[in-house]
């Protein structure tokens, strides 16, 4: 029997054990640039020689030509703002998301297709829906909250299961008389799950590692005799894709490893539900920032569209919502730090998102050294009364770790180019956790509903 | 120049570095590897304002090895196919035997994880080697705990499949 385990640790330690002498100081500064005279790449000579053989030849046509000729006026033209073309004129669409009501739904650009599986996207999540949540509440037991179950598709079954235990060596069970499958966790960080396929969809409840096989069995016979367990619709959502060799594809989210639970005082237990934190928009964030943070890797630069409940006819997004006292959303922005998004050529990327009005189709976004960045915004073709963005800017942190460049202001620009809407960013959230908020509102100062910076408005 | 205090750091986490690099890109150009990375660091406006120096070299250093392997991976590809990472024949049974079953086996699981991104070898490397649980190496690549059990997974279920396919 061959133990992965093992041949992976053997081959990692040949890697390490296969290392050449580290440089000394000496051999970095001879091979600094500013020590080493540098040959010119032939590249560079060529474009330099036929540079220089078009100048000869205009100067030639020139002397030959030239006369009397109309004056023209030139326009200097001003700072060009540097508007970012995150979509590479390819656009993917992309169902996203595990919930009763259809899920939250991402419709994402992205640079090509990539091969994203379940695992690519984790969110904690736990039990799928009030009924099951109610089923497998055990009250007062730390059990209970370390159990969560999730429907996929049957395609997504073996990634999610990869995904919370770490393997996919699972032996047979049988739970409530139906076929299953138990798969014991990888290590310690790692959950274990019971998983089965009944009415056309797979079910896989996840389970703390300490639970053992026969706890994990019985509370996955609870989860079991629940009628239509809730399932994205199959088949990827209807968009119209921009390039014709892109196709729709769609995932749905992969479970978290379950999490202790948290109580404030021993007076006052918590019972983690990871439910909560799923119907909560910090989990939309957690899902998309790992997806985007794949994605990353494998696309480039990339926009997010949308995200939101189409059931429900609501829109949700990761920075969260926020709704002024006449009922129409206020901006919302977030400096994304989790996603650290980062370009084709290493440099680092981040997002900065949100949503307003309608009537907003771009967004400048202000760092703090002064750069400007504007952003399209998009109409997400629900009937929602806003329109959406999220930006990939570059150059947000130098590579590769922070160093200090944020968002400090954000505007919203009319059909026109006005300013409708302006505000400030990096408020910062509260939770401590790299996040900026911040709040935009309209450039109407004798609305008393709004949040306004009238100094940000009358400044442009 | 380099200043005295930036070769200070240098020499004092080279040799896990230059053994970081080799997990990343081989042998025989973990040197390289290791110097752009450094010197890059070094030169950087943001480098009198890291607080941690090391993590911030173990992100140059993966950054670097990106860049290269992109120009240079289908080079690592193969020489991890056909032996020692740096391509040249080794002792391909390593520690557990040689007989020509362990051969192949070794050759193969090498396949599979030379075919690996880049942050995942550096997530197998720290794990593996240093012994690093995913919270610790989380910080030290600037990327979640969660991303680094899902890496570890990945690696794994690759590795699995591969030998289970074996006839």
């Amino acid at each position: 029997m061959i133990d992965p385990d093992a041949e992976i640790r053997q081959t990692v330690f040949e890697w390490a054990e296969a290392a050449p002498m580290a440089p000394t100081v000496d051999d970095l500064e001879g091979a600094s640039p500013m020590a080493r005279p540098r040959r010119p790449a032939r590249l560079l000579v060529v474009a330099a020689a036929v540079v220089l053989v078009l100048v000869a030849v205009a100067v030639v046509v020139s002397a030959r030509t030239s006369g009397p000729q109309p004056s023209t006026v030139q326009s200097i033209p001003g700072p060009i703002p540097a508007t970012f073309d995150d979509v590479a004129g390819q656009v993917l669409a992309a169902r996203f998301g595990v919930t009763p009501s259809g899920g939250y739904e991402l419709t994402g650009e992205w640079g090509r297709d990539a091969a994203l599986t379940a695992a690519d996207g984790t969110l904690p999540t736990g039990p799928l829906g009030p009924v099951y949540a109610q089923a497998l509440d055990l009250g007062g037991e730390d059990s209970a909250s370390s159990v969560a179950v999730v429907t996929v598709l049957p395609t997504e079954q073996d990634d999610v299961v990869v995904a919370a235990t770490g393997h996919d060596d699972g032996t047979p069970v049988t739970v409530a008389g139906r076929s299953a499958t138990y798969v014991a966790a990888w290590s310690g960080d790692d959950a274990s799950a019971v998983t089965w396929q009944q009415d056309g969809v797979a079910v896989v409840v996840v389970g703390r590692s300490a639970l053992d096989q026969d706890a994990l069995v019985a509370f996955a016979a609870q989860a079991a005799p629940v009628p239509d367990p809730p399932i994205l619709p199959v088949g990827p959502e209807e968009v119209e894709l921009a390039h014709p060799d892109t196709s729709p594809a769609s995932w749905s989210l992969a479970p978290e490893a379950p999490r202790p639970a948290t109580s404030v005082s021993p007076e006052v237990p918590m019972h983690w539900n990871g439910w909560f934190r799923m119907r909560a928009h910090r989990a939309v964030v957690l899902a998309l920032s790992t997806v985007v943070a794949h994605g990353r890797d494998e696309l480039g630069p990339f926009t997010v569209r949308a995200m939101g409940q189409p059931d429900e006819g609501g829109s949700l997004y990761p920075g969260g919502t926020a709704t002024r006292l006449d009922g129409t959303p206020a901006w919302d922005t977030a400096e994304n730090l989790r996603v650290e998004t980062r370009g084709i050529d290493g440099q680092r990327q981040d997002l900065v998102e949100g949503m307003g009005p309608a009537s907003v189709v771009q967004v400048r976004v202000h760092l703090s050294d002064g750069q400007t960045f504007m952003g399209p915004t998009y109409d997400v073709g629900r009937g929602w009364p806003v329109r959406l963005f999220a930006v990939s800017l570059p150059g947000m942190h130098t590579d590769p770790v922070p160093g200090g460049l944020h968002v400090v202001r954000i505007d919203g620009i009319g059909p026109d180019g006005e300013l409708i809407d302006a505000g400030l960013a990096s408020l910062g959230n509260g939770a401590g956790d790299g996040v900026d908020t911040g709040m935009v509102g309209p450039c109407h100062p004798a609305d008393p509903t709004a949040f306004v910076f009238t100094d940000l408005c009358q400044g442009g | 120049m380099i200043h005295e205090s930036d070769g200070e750091i240098y020499r004092k986490h080279a040799d896990e570095l230059v053994r970081f690099a080799s997990g990343l890109v081989g042998p025989s150009d973990a040197g390289d590897v290791l110097s752009s990375a450094v010197l890059r660091t070094f030169t950087s406006p943001a480098w009198p304002s890291v607080t941690n120096r090391r993590a911030y070299l173990y992100r140059a250093v993966l950054n670097e090895a990106r860049m290269w392997r992109r120009s240079q991976g289908r080079r690592l590809v193969r020489d991890d196919r056909h032996g020692r990472p740096d391509g040249r024949a080794g002792d391909e049974g390593g520690a557990g035997g040689g007989d020509d079953r362990t051969t192949t086996v070794r050759a193969e699981v090498r396949s599979a994880l030379a075919e690996l991104d880049v942050r995942s070898r550096g997530v197998l490397f720290l794990s593996y080697w240093a012994d690093l649980t995913p919270d610790e190496i989380a910080p030290l690549l600037d990327i979640s705990a969660s991303t680094v059990r899902r890496d570890l997974a990945r690696a794994r279920r690759k590795l699995r499949r591969m030998l289970d396919d074996r006839p």
